[in-house]
């Protein structure tokens, strides 16, 4: 008789405290629920706009990791004096394997460009490919044919839409289309580099 | 008994609706310090910009009133596939205008396909099913046509004429052509896009030549006429200077009975 009734309060003491602790659970979950929903909101605020969608384990770790990493390359102008030129040296897939070129890397270009004789080594046919106008600086219209490349970035394969500009001085440029919207690229101008990482 | 166990028993006497009511109250304390750190924060949420929606590119035009009657210099290039941009380069040619149309081949360029039109150019699109023929235009009721044939190429055009870059002289180049079998009659026009001076022209072996020249405002144009013989890929020689581009602006081939023979040039032969 003595044992039940000890079993009985034995029974009843776990389930108040299951009850307790239950109580303070939902205190303590709404607290955090509430809470990260207020950081997810603010971090999707902050980069808010283009489809960015972003989970709780991006609030935990949010460092990008850099996978190339180009020290800034200094021209001495004329009117200027020294200024950085934002050139990177990346590994271009050739018909004769990779081979590195030199871009200028542009945010002001929608998308990236190479003369129309690198088409011929990275294995394109520009017959085959749309024609399009692009505009220069003065405004002069130029054709183009709209293809793309792959160029190794960090240890990656990434495949960029380009134009073959028809303009024998045309420059190399990465341009937004395929690069910008593909990695974050940084200008350190503590450790006087530029960071390029690939978008989480 | 313990302080555990005391707040244990204080939280078990807690009624639901207290519960909920203190989370509430912490929630509103703790928001408090993590609002003000927000606020504080530099924040990259300035600008709405990507919030518009993307919307079709309108034609791009600006109207200039014509003061006389439309010109077109040249139609650049004279060959496309569908979709391919062209650029009609002229004078007068206002801008877009519902009195005012492109037509190609007979068949009216639709708004869809123009890209921008202005005083000086009109950029189209060769639409779906396009013929090769004339390209004309009306501008405000005037119509003129450019002499030269647009075609419009596929895989089945095999005739094609190149500008080869000579190796060892960046100033020489041959002009090369690939399955003319049929042409009689080869017409170029050469146009000197950058630098002045003159050009230096030697027919292939085997061939006869005429060249007259014009000037555009857009560059001097050498118009050579072909006889062809036996001879149909090594048809001219061209010599440049330094600072001069040149480029094939026009090109017809025809047969002895004056049909054309569908033809095209390869972009990256197109200009030295």
């Amino acid at each position: 008789m003595e044992f039940e009734l000890n079993q009985e309060t034995e029974v009843s003491e776990i389930s108040w405290k299951l009850v307790a602790g239950l109580k303070m659970a939902v205190i303590v979950g709404i607290i955090l629920v509430a809470g990260l929903g207020f950081a997810w909101q603010k971090r999707n605020a902050e980069i808010n706009q283009a489809r960015t969608r972003t989970g709780f384990g991006s609030l935990i770790n949010q460092a990008d990791g850099a996978i190339l990493t180009i020290p800034y390359q200094q021209t001495l102008y004329k009117h200027f004096g020294n200024a950085i030129n934002p050139q990177v040296r990346i590994p271009v897939k050739t018909i004769t394997g990779y081979k590195k070129i030199e871009f200028l890397i542009d945010s002001g270009a929608v998308v990236s460009a190479l003369p129309k004789t690198m088409a011929e080594q990275v294995g394109v046919n520009l017959s085959e490919l749309p024609r399009i106008t692009i505009e220069g600086f003065a405004g002069q219209k130029t054709f183009a044919y709209r293809g793309e490349f792959v160029a190794m970035i960090g240890d990656e394969e990434t495949v960029i839409p380009v134009v073959f500009s028809e303009n024998p001085q045309a420059s190399n440029i990465l341009g937004r289309i395929g690069f910008f919207d593909q990695f974050n690229i940084m200008f350190d101008a503590q450790d006087q580099s530029i960071i390029i990482s690939r978008k989480k | 008994m313990r302080f555990s166990t005391r707040l244990l028993h204080w939280f078990y006497q807690l009624s639901w609706k207290k519960v909920i009511g203190l989370s509430l109250f912490l929630l509103i304390v703790v928001m408090v310090p993590i609002s003000i750190q927000v606020a504080n924060n530099r924040t990259r949420t300035k600008s709405e910009a990507a919030l518009i929606q993307p919307s079709v590119q309108p034609v791009t035009t600006a109207f200039q009133t014509p003061t006389g009657p439309p010109k077109i210099y040249l139609v650049d290039h004279f060959f496309g596939k569908v979709g391919d941009s062209v650029l009609i380069h002229g004078e007068n040619l206002g801008g877009l205008h519902q009195q005012s149309s492109v037509v190609l081949a007979g068949q009216k360029i639709s708004e869809e396909n123009l890209v921008s039109w202005t005083g000086k150019y009109i950029e189209f699109k060769v639409p779906a099913n396009a013929r090769s023929g004339r390209v004309e235009i009306n501008i405000l009721g005037q119509r003129t046509s450019w002499p030269g044939i647009f075609f419009v190429t596929d895989d089945s055009v095999q005739t094609e004429i190149n500008l080869n870059k000579s190796n060892s002289d960046p100033n020489l180049a041959n002009l090369t052509g690939t399955n003319l079998e049929g042409g009689q009659e080869l017409l170029v026009w050469l146009l000197i896009i950058n630098g002045d001076g003159e050009l230096k022209l030697t027919a292939g072996s085997g061939l006869t030549m005429t060249q007259t020249t014009m000037s555009l405002p857009l560059g001097k144009i050498y118009e050579v006429k072909l006889g062809l013989g036996k001879n149909l890929t090594q048809l001219l020689k061209v010599e440049k200077n330094d600072i001069q581009v040149v480029g094939i602006a026009r090109a017809e081939l025809s047969t002895g009975d004056g049909r054309l023979i569908p033809l095209k040039v390869n972009p990256l032969y197109v200009s030295f």
